[in-house]
Formats: structure tokens, C-alpha cells, sequence
């Protein structure tokens, strides 16, 4: 489904990302791990077109993206759950949703979209008509998720989703992923969480400062005792 | 006349002033809150929709068709600038386009004295025969109550729109985070292009308000009310559209009750005291009357 091939970022005269790649199937569920700073978010930051890299290849259902605006990339059927939630704080929840909805080829099915994140999330629907801003942490991030899921994502991508939160809130965000991908979303989940991220999914990529340094089964990655010590606390 | 009957006066003198920078400052804190752009040539959208007006009347159009042509023009005179001016500058630091902002003033107040020439114009198209209300002794200018009843109806337009449509609320979720708006796949040229729109409107009928108010027009007009309304901003909140409109009318208020109420020997400081104004505002309230967000949310 989505192909990355050496793929280089830079900020400036830094370079992000050291020419990384990996790849999704359809359905499945795969995360990349690793510390603050190896190069996770920007990873997801250059899929959904928010950076332009500067060399290498996106393939997306056998398109080419890498020239695509943010606006294309959401209406090919890929959207992001961003770090930090980032929700649209002076707008109610019902709001943020609509706005879930911009693109245009899922405008009719809007109220329907609205209703499975309900039912994905019902504390969401007791807070419909408050500010986002008033939410707590665990709230916006189920309205995060909520909203990047209106755009009826193909290919689903999250960015630390259990950043900050109890680990009884942890613990529901995953389950929700899971279901996600039950009902046909494939999933790339950076985490720093590793040990969670690898217990949901199939495949598993580790990264270090840019580069991406071990793949594999998410079952094998967990038993390496490199990553024991380095990302699931030994 | 009674002491009373001058402070009714006033008050709609000042609720008259205000409102004109009310409408001048939701345009500049509406593009402001999206672009991060504090676009000074905003006044001179008042002078293109004065002149507008002014020149389809004296070709006699009737009033109402001058006025919806001057409102309109200031509208696609307010487009042109976003297309030329500031699109090619999308993403540059933002002491480039508040540059640029003051090339288009140059360009724009130029034009103008090359085409009108430099001298005021008699500006009377809404100074209809009776000037002003008689009651009982309080005189009340009719282009005082025309200025405030339109204002009040333009605000209401406008939450309206910004509450109830669907590119009200995306312009909103912009001014938010501009990146999750993005992320979501908000057409951001469609809100920008939105943005200057109306802004500009709103604009050319402060020029129309402004110009009868005054009985004139020229070609420097907006300068003196946009830098009016760049106050009115910062007192009320720059980039909150409520804070546009508290700010703009407490500034109307103290302009007119500074020159009102001070003794004569005081009044010619009527701007010292305004800027005085704006400094306790800045250290007692940085973020202005309505604005409680940071600044710097967005970096």
C-alpha cells in the first residue's frame, strides 16, 4: 500500500532523516519505535506532506506522492492524528469533527462519521457542543483521533497517541486502534510506548538518530535483547 | 444646551466613531489571525470604496448602486492584493509582508493622486436634506445613526457567518493551527481568499461611513484609520474578531470623551492620551481586552 524509499529530510542544513525506508500492506498494523529526536514525527510529518523532502520516493497505491500538498495526501485517503493532538482549541467538539470532514468526498456521509466516532468514543458525545480546549488531555486525544478518522482514512497514520496519557486512557486508545484496523484501516503507529506499540502490531521498525536500524515481526523485535534494554526498559 | 443633552450627543458621536473602526479592524484582525499578516494597505480599501462611490454618483448612479459598487469594488480591489501582493510572499518571515503591506499603500495612495489628484473632493451622498434629528434640543447627526445601525447589522452578518458556515468555522479552525488545518485538508486559499473578502468589504463601507462623516474624501484617507484600527487591534486582541470590535469601539469612546470632557487646553492631545491608552493596555493586558491565547501559539 504505501512504499517508502530513501527517503532524506532536512531542517535547514540538518539532516532529519538519513535516507530511510520501509513499507505498509494493506491491513495491517505497523509501528516505528524508537527514542525523542530519531526521526519518528518527521517520518509522518513528510508522509501527509506537512515537509518536502529532499531526496528519495513516497509510492502510495502505486502513486508517486512526494510533490502532493497536505490537501492532496488527506483526499488520497491517508490522514494523521498529530503529536501533541493538536485540535482546534476555540472550536466545540462537533466543530472539530466537521472540520475532520473538509474534504469533499466524504461530505455527504458526514452525520454518519460523526455517529461511529461516537461510538467509538460516547464520553465525546456527552461534550458535543463544549470548547476543545476544555477538554481534558484524554478527551482531545480521542477528539484527535475522532477527527483525523472523519476524513474516512484509508491508511491511518498516528503520531504518539498515548503521549502524556493514564495508562487506563493508554490501554482504550490501543483497543481502538486494534478495532480500527478490524474494520479494514491499515495503521502506522509511532510510538515512543514501545512495548504496547509492539504488543498491537504486526510489523515493527526501530529507529535511531534518522535511520531506520532493525525491522521485523513486532513478536521477534520484542524478544531482541538490544531493544529490551534500549526501548522497553530491560 | 443642557449638559445632558451634550453627553447624548457624545455618546453617539462615539458610538458613531467607534463603530467605523470596528469595521475597519475585522478586516485587519481576520487576515492578521490566518496570515500573520498585518496588512497596513487595509485603510486604502476605504479610499478605493469611497472614490468608487463617489464616482458612480456624480455619474449618476442611483445611491444605492454606488454604495453596493463601492462596497463590492473595495471586495476585489482587497482580492487583487492577496493574489499579487501577499500570495507570492506565503510562508515569508513576517516582517517581509508588513513590508510589502506599506509598498501596496505607496502604490495604491499614488494611484489614486495620479487619477483623482491630491485634493479632498466633496463627499455628500449620505447627507440626505435634513442633516441632522431634533430631540427636544439634542442634535443628532443622521449619518451618526445611519453608521451605527449599519455596523450593528454588519456584525450580525458577520457571527452569523463565522458561527453558522461551513467556511466560517474552517476560518476559525486556521486562526487555530494552521498545520491541523491542514492535516484535515482545509483548502487554505479558499479561507484566505474568504478572509480578504469580506475584510475588504467591510472596509469599503467604513470608507463610505468614514467619507460622510467627514463630508470629504482624498486620497490619504486610510491612512489615519487604519493605524486607528492597528490600535483598536492591539487593545482589543490582535487576530479575535470580538477583540476588533471592543477595541475599535473603546477606542471611538476615548477619542471622543478625551476631547469631550478634558478641559479645550487638553483636547489637541486627544492622540497623546489615546497612545497612553495603549500602553496601559500593553502592560496591564498584553494579550489585549478579549484575547487570551498566546501569541506565540502557532510557532
Amino acid at each position: 500500500m504505501l512504499q517508502v524509499a530513501n527517503l532524506e529530510v532536512f531542517y535547514g542544513n540538518i539532516q532529519a532523516l538519513r535516507g530511510i525506508s520501509f513499507d505498509v500492506e494493506e491491513g495491517e498494523i505497523v509501528t516505528i519505535i524508537g527514542s525523542n529526536g530519531a526521526g519518528k514525527s518527521t517520518t509522518l510529518k513528510t508522509l501527509t506532506g506537512l515537509l518536502k523532502p529532499r531526496k528519495g520516493k513516497i509510492t502510495y497505491l502505486g502513486e508517486n506522492i512526494i510533490r502532493s500538498s497536505p490537501y492532496e495526501i488527506v483526499k488520497s485517503g491517508i490522514s494523521m492524528c498529530p503529536e501533541g493532538r493538536r485540535i482546534f482549541s476555540s472550536l466545540t467538539v462537533y466543530e472539530n469533527l466537521l472540520m475532520g470532514a473538509s474534504q469533499d468526498r466524504v461530505k455527504k456521509s458526514v452525520q454518519n462519521s460523526i455517529n461511529r466516532v461516537f461510538a467509538l468514543f460516547p464520553v465525546l458525545k456527552e461534550r458535543v457542543h463544549q470548547r476543545g480546549g476544555t477538554l481534558s488531555g484524554g478527551e482531545q486525544q480521542m477528539l484527535a483521533i475522532g477527527r483525523a478518522l472523519m476524513s474516512k482514512p484509508r491508511l491511518f497514520l498516528l503520531d504518539e497517541p498515548s503521549l502524556g496519557l493514564a495508562p487506563i486512557l493508554v490501554k482504550k486508545i490501543f483497543k481502538v486502534i486494534r478495532d480500527l484496523r478490524e474494520t479494514g484501516t491499515t495503521i502506522l503507529l509511532v510510538e515512543q510506548n514501545a512495548r504496547q506499540a509492539l504488543d498491537i502490531s504486526d510489523r515493527g521498525y526501530v529507529m535511531e538518530v534518522g535511520e531506520i536500524v532493525l525491522e521485523g515481526k513486532s513478536s521477534e523485535i520484542k524478544g531482541l535483547e538490544r531493544v529490551e534494554v534500549a526501548y522497553l526498559g530491560g | 444646551m443642557s449638559y445632558f443633552a451634550y453627553s447624548i450627543q457624545q455618546l453617539v458621536n462615539a458610538l458613531s466613531l467607534g463603530s467605523i473602526y470596528a469595521l475597519i479592524a475585522i478586516g485587519l484582525s481576520m487576515v492578521f489571525s490566518i496570515l500573520r499578516l498585518v496588512n497596513f494597505a487595509h485603510g486604502d480599501l476605504m479610499m478605493v470604496g469611497a472614490y468608487t462611490v463617489f464616482v458612480l454618483w456624480q455619474t449618476g448612479a442611483p445611491p444605492w448602486v454606488a454604495i453596493i459598487g463601492g462596497a463590492l469594488a473595495s471586495g476585489v480591489a482587497g482580492l487583487l492584493m492577496e493574489r499579487f501582493a501577499y500570495r507570492p510572499l506565503r510562508g515569508a518571515p513576517e516582517i517581509t509582508t508588513l513590508l510589502t503591506s506599506f509598498g501596496v499603500v505607496i502604490l495604491l495612495e499614488n494611484s489614486s493622486i495620479l487619477v483623482f489628484g491630491p485634493n479632498s473632493r466633496a463627499f455628500s451622498i449620505l447627507r440626505f436634506s435634513v442633516p441632522t434629528y431634533n430631540l427636544q434640543g439634542i442634535l443628532i447627526n443622521k449619518v451618526d445613526v445611519i453608521t451605527i445601525i449599519v455596523t450593528l447589522g454588519m456584525l450580525l452578518l458577520l457571527t452569523i457567518f463565522i458561527k453558522r458556515t461551513k467556511i466560517g468555522i474552517s476560518m476559525r479552525a486556521v486562526a487555530d493551527d494552521l498545520v491541523a488545518s491542514q492535516l484535515v485538508g482545509i483548502k487554505l486559499n479558499r479561507v484566505i481568499i474568504a478572509a480578504f473578502f469580506i475584510g475588504s468589504v467591510l472596509a469599503g463601507i467604513a470608507g463610505l461611513l468614514w467619507g460622510s462623516r467627514s463630508g470629504k474624501i482624498d486620497p490619504l484617507m486610510g491612512f489615519i484609520p487604519v493605524v486607528m484600527a492597528f490600535v483598536a487591534c492591539v487593545i482589543g486582541g490582535f487576530g479575535s474578531i470580538a477583540g476588533a470590535v471592543v477595541g475599535g469601539y473603546v477606542l471611538g469612546f476615548a477619542q471622543i470623551f478625551f476631547v469631550a470632557f478634558l478641559p479645550p487646553t487638553y483636547s489637541g492631545f486627544r492622540d497623546a492620551f489615546v497612545f497612553v491608552l495603549l500602553l496601559v493596555v500593553l502592560v496591564l493586558r498584553p494579550q489585549g481586552i478579549v484575547g487570551a491565547k498566546s501569541m506565540e501559539r502557532r510557532i
